[in-house]
C-alpha cells in the first residue's frame, strides 16, 4: 500500500488532489457528498429520466436499427377515454379522503403520546405504535383480509354478539380499502404530528387553562396553530403515499374501487408496446400529485414573518 | 474496544464500493451466461423443488428460477431485454406463445435432441398450440381448463349453467377474472367466445364483445371481486367471501384435494382449455443446458405427478395419472360430457379476440 502511495505521488494530479483534500474543507465536503449524490442520481433520477424518455416514444422497445419516433399521443390518450380520467380523479378523491380521515384518527393518538402519557412511557408507546410497520404492506393487507372476511375476526365477533344479518360484507369494497389504507398511512401522519405537538410548550397550555380557556379554545387557538407544521408534513406524506398506492387497494378493494395505479399496472402488463402509455400515465400521476402537494404546502405552511 | 475508520480507510471502502457498483451489471450479465447454469422463468409449481435438487445433483447445472405470474409481464420484460435475454427457458401459455414466436423471442424446439419427447402424450405433442409455421415451439407441460368453482355447502346441486353467476340469490358471492371469464360470457349470450366463426369480420366480433361487456357492467353489482391470482380465489372461498367463481382447474382441484367443500364443473354453455409449456428462448445463452433440463423434465412420470400435486393441473407426461391417488384423480377428472363442453383456445384468432377483450375489461373495471 505504501509503495502504491509513493508511486501515486509521482503524478501531479494526485498531488493536487491530496493537497486540496488537506487544505480545503469545501472540497472535502464535496468529496464526501459525492458518493451519496451519485447514488441518489443513479437510484432515483436515472429510472425517472428513463421513464420520461419512454413516455415520449411511440413504440418501446425501439426496434433494433430504427430511430425512436417521439410523440405526445400517450399523454393525450388520458383525456380521450373517460375510463382513464375516472380512475385518475378517483385516485385523487380517495387520497384526499384518506388524508383527512388519517389526520382525524391519528391526531388524538399523537397528542396523547406526546402530552398526556407519562414522559418516561412516551418512547415505549411510540415504539408500540410503530412496531406493526416493521411488517410488510402485503402481510398487513392479508391481516386485514383475515379480520374483515365473512369468516373473519370482526364478523365472528358480531356473530358472537348475536347481531342480525351477520356476516356483513366488510371486505372488497370502499370501506375495507379505506380502513387498510388509513392504517397504512397512519405512521406517516403520526411521526410528524408527534414531533410538532411534543414541541408545544406545556406552560402555554397551562397558562391558557388558568386564564379560563376551554379545552376547545386551547385546541383551536394554541394546539392546532402550533402543530401546523406537523399537520402539513403529515398530510403531504400521506397524500403522496396514497395517491400512488397499488398493492393494498388491489387486495382490499372491490369491483367499484379501481384506482389509477391499478389502471397503470394493467397497461404495463399488457403484452405489446404498452410501456410508453404506462410511463406517460405514471408521470402525469406523479406531476399532478406533486403539484397538489406543493400547492397545499404553499397555502397551509406557516409563513415566517419578515424581520424575525 | 472500538475501531475508528480513518479517512484513508474510508476512501478505500468508498472506492471499492464504487467499483463494485459499476461492475455489478457486468457481473450479473456474466452470471446469466455461465455454462454451469440455467435460467428459467416459470410459474410456481412448474419446476418442483425435488426435481430441481435431483437435476442439480445429477448434472451439476445450477437452475435459477424466476417465478412469473403473467404472460404479458413476461413478454414485456423479454422485449425490453432486446435480444440479450437473461432467461434460457420461459413458460408460455398455449394460446399466447404465437405472440412470443412472432416477436422472435423463442427458438424452435428440435424434438430429435430430446430423447424423452415420445413421453409426451401424443395428442399434446402435436397440438396446434405448440406448433406454428411447421415448427414445434415448446414442450407441453400442463393442461388447464377454465370452469365454474362452487362451494358445495352453499350450492347443494351441481350447477349446469353459467346463469348461476348472475343469479340475484348469490349477489356479492361471485368472483371472476374478467379476461378469462369473458369468452364464457360471450358463449352464455349465444356468441362465439373463441371468435373462430368471425373470421376477419372484426365488426361482428366487436358487436359480440360489446354485448358481453354491457352485460357484465349491468350485472356488476352481483360480483364481489375481480381477482387476478389463482390463490386469491382459493382464499376467498376459504374465508367464505364467495361461493361461486369462474376459476381454473388448478386452484379448484387443489381446494378439493385439500378437503374443502368445493366442486368444479364445466357448464353447458362451455368452458375453455389451454396448456402451458416450457419454451427455449431465442439465442439462449445456455442452450445445451436447456435441452438437458427439458429432457430430464419429461423423463420421469413421478415428476409429472409432483407437478400435478403442486399446481393442481393435469400433466402432459405419459404415465402420470397412474401415480396419483384416487382422491387426486377424482379432483382432476371431468365427466365425458363436461370434457365435450371444453373448447381449446384457438391460437390463430387469439390475438384478435384478446385485443378486444382487454379493452372491454378495462371498461368494465372502470364502469
Amino acid at each position: 500500500m505504501t509503495d502504491l502511495l509513493i508511486f501515486l505521488r509521482r503524478f501531479a494530479l494526485y498531488r493536487a488532489l491530496t493537497h486540496l483534500l488537506a487544505t480545503s474543507p469545501a472540497f472535502r465536503l464535496v468529496m464526501v457528498a459525492l458518493i451519496p449524490v451519485i447514488w441518489i442520481v443513479l437510484a432515483n433520477a436515472a429510472p425517472l429520466i428513463q421513464m420520461i424518455a419512454i413516455s415520449f416514444y411511440t413504440e418501446y422497445p425501439v426496434p433494433v436499427g430504427e430511430a425512436p419516433v417521439y410523440s405526445l399521443t400517450h399523454y393525450q390518450s388520458l383525456f380521450e377515454r373517460p375510463l382513464y380520467l375516472n380512475a385518475f380523479f378517483r385516485s385523487f378523491v380517495f387520497a384526499f379522503a384518506v388524508t383527512a380521515v388519517t389526520l382525524i384518527v391519528v391526531f388524538p393518538v399523537a397528542y396523547y403520546i406526546s402530552k398526556v402519557a407519562p414522559r418516561n412511557q412516551r418512547t415505549r408507546m411510540l415504539l408500540l405504535v410503530i412496531a406493526p410497520f416493521w411488517v410488510s404492506e402485503i402481510i398487513r393487507s392479508f391481516a386485514w383480509i383475515l379480520m374483515l372476511a365473512n369468516r373473519g375476526a370482526v364478523n365472528s365477533f358480531f356473530g358472537w354478539l348475536g347481531l342480525p344479518g351477520v356476516p356483513y360484507e366488510l371486505l372488497y369494497n370502499g370501506f375495507s380499502m379505506m380502513v387498510g389504507v388509513v392504517y397504512l398511512g397512519s405512521l406517516y401522519m403520526l411521526l410528524p404530528l408527534y414531533s410538532a405537538i411534543e414541541k408545544i410548550d406545556d406552560n402555554l397550555l397551562e397558562a391558557a387553562a388558568n386564564l379560563g380557556a376551554s379545552g376547545r379554545h386551547r385546541l383551536t387557538r394554541i394546539i392546532l396553530p402550533l402543530a401546523r407544521p406537523g399537520i402539513v408534513a403529515g398530510c403531504t406524506l400521506v397524500f403522496l403515499l396514497v395517491v400512488g398506492l397499488y398493492a393494498m387497494p388491489q387486495l382490499l378493494g372491490g369491483p367499484d374501487t379501481t384506482l389509477f395505479p391499478a389502471t397503470i399496472a394493467q397497461i404495463f402488463s399488457k403484452a405489446g408496446a404498452s410501456w410508453p402509455q404506462g410511463s406517460a400515465f405514471s408521470l402525469m400521476l406523479t406531476l399532478a400529485a406533486l403539484a397538489i402537494a406543493g400547492l397545499f404546502i404553499a397555502v397551509a405552511q406557516p409563513r415566517r414573518r419578515l424581520g424575525r | 474496544m472500538t475501531k475508528q475508520i480513518t479517512r484513508r480507510a474510508f476512501g478505500r471502502i468508498a472506492a471499492t464500493t464504487g467499483l463494485a457498483a459499476l461492475a455489478a451489471p457486468f457481473l450479473v450479465r456474466r452470471a446469466h451466461a455461465q455454462s454451469g447454469e440455467l435460467n428459467v422463468w416459470a410459474y410456481d409449481g412448474f419446476v418442483t423443488d425435488d426435481f430441481r435438487d435431483a437435476f442439480e445433483d445429477n448434472t451439476g447445472i445450477k437452475v435459477n428460477i424466476r417465478l412469473m405470474t403473467d404472460q404479458g409481464e413476461m413478454f414485456n420484460l423479454m422485449k425490453a431485454e432486446q435480444g440479450d435475454y437473461s432467461a434460457d427457458i420461459v413458460s408460455c401459455a398455449g394460446h399466447r406463445f404465437y405472440q412470443f414466436v412472432d416477436a422472435d423471442l423463442l427458438s424452435p424446439i428440435d424434438p430429435a435432441k430430446l430423447a424423452n419427447w415420445d413421453k409426451v402424450e401424443e395428442e399434446y405433442a402435436t397440438a396446434s398450440w405448440v406448433s406454428r409455421s411447421g415448427s414445434v415451439w415448446g414442450v407441453p407441460l400442463v393442461v388447464v381448463s377454465s370452469g365454474l368453482l362452487y362451494n358445495t355447502e352453499v350450492i347443494k346441486e351441481r350447477p349446469d349453467s353459467w346463469a348461476i353467476m348472475f343469479d340475484e340469490n348469490y349477489a356479492k358471492q361471485t368472483a371472476y377474472q374478467i379476461q378469462d371469464f369473458f369468452p364464457m360470457v360471450m358463449g352464455y349470450l349465444g356468441h362465439d367466445g373463441s371468435a373462430v366463426s368471425y373470421g376477419d369480420d372484426v365488426a361482428a366480433a366487436q358487436k359480440a364483445v360489446d354485448e358481453a361487456r354491457d352485460f357484465l357492467i349491468e350485472h356488476k353489482h352481483l360480483v364481489r371481486r375481480y381477482y387476478d391470482a389463482a390463490t386469491e380465489v382459493q382464499q376467498m372461498m376459504v374465508t367464505g367471501d364467495i361461493a361461486l367463481a369462474q376459476a381454473g382447474s388448478g386452484p379448484s382441484s387443489q381446494l378439493i384435494i385439500d378437503g374443502f367443500s368445493a366442486g368444479y364443473t364445466i357448464p353447458k354453455e362451455g368452458g375453455q382449455a389451454y396448456a402451458y409449456g416450457l419454451n427455449v428462448v431465442n439465442g439462449a445463452k445456455n442452450m445445451d443446458n436447456a435441452y438437458i433440463f427439458l429432457n430430464a423434465l419429461l423423463g420421469d412420470p413421478e415428476n409429472g405427478a409432483s407437478i400435478v400435486r403442486s399446481t393442481g393441473l393435469s400433466s402432459t407426461i405419459k404415465g402420470t395419472e397412474a401415480l396419483l391417488t384416487p382422491q387426486e384423480r377424482e379432483a382432476l377428472s371431468l365427466t365425458s360430457e363436461e370434457r365435450s363442453r371444453l373448447s381449446w383456445v384457438n391460437v390463430e384468432t387469439a390475438a384478435f379476440i384478446f385485443g378486444l377483450i382487454d379493452k372491454a375489461a378495462e371498461e368494465i373495471r372502470a364502469a
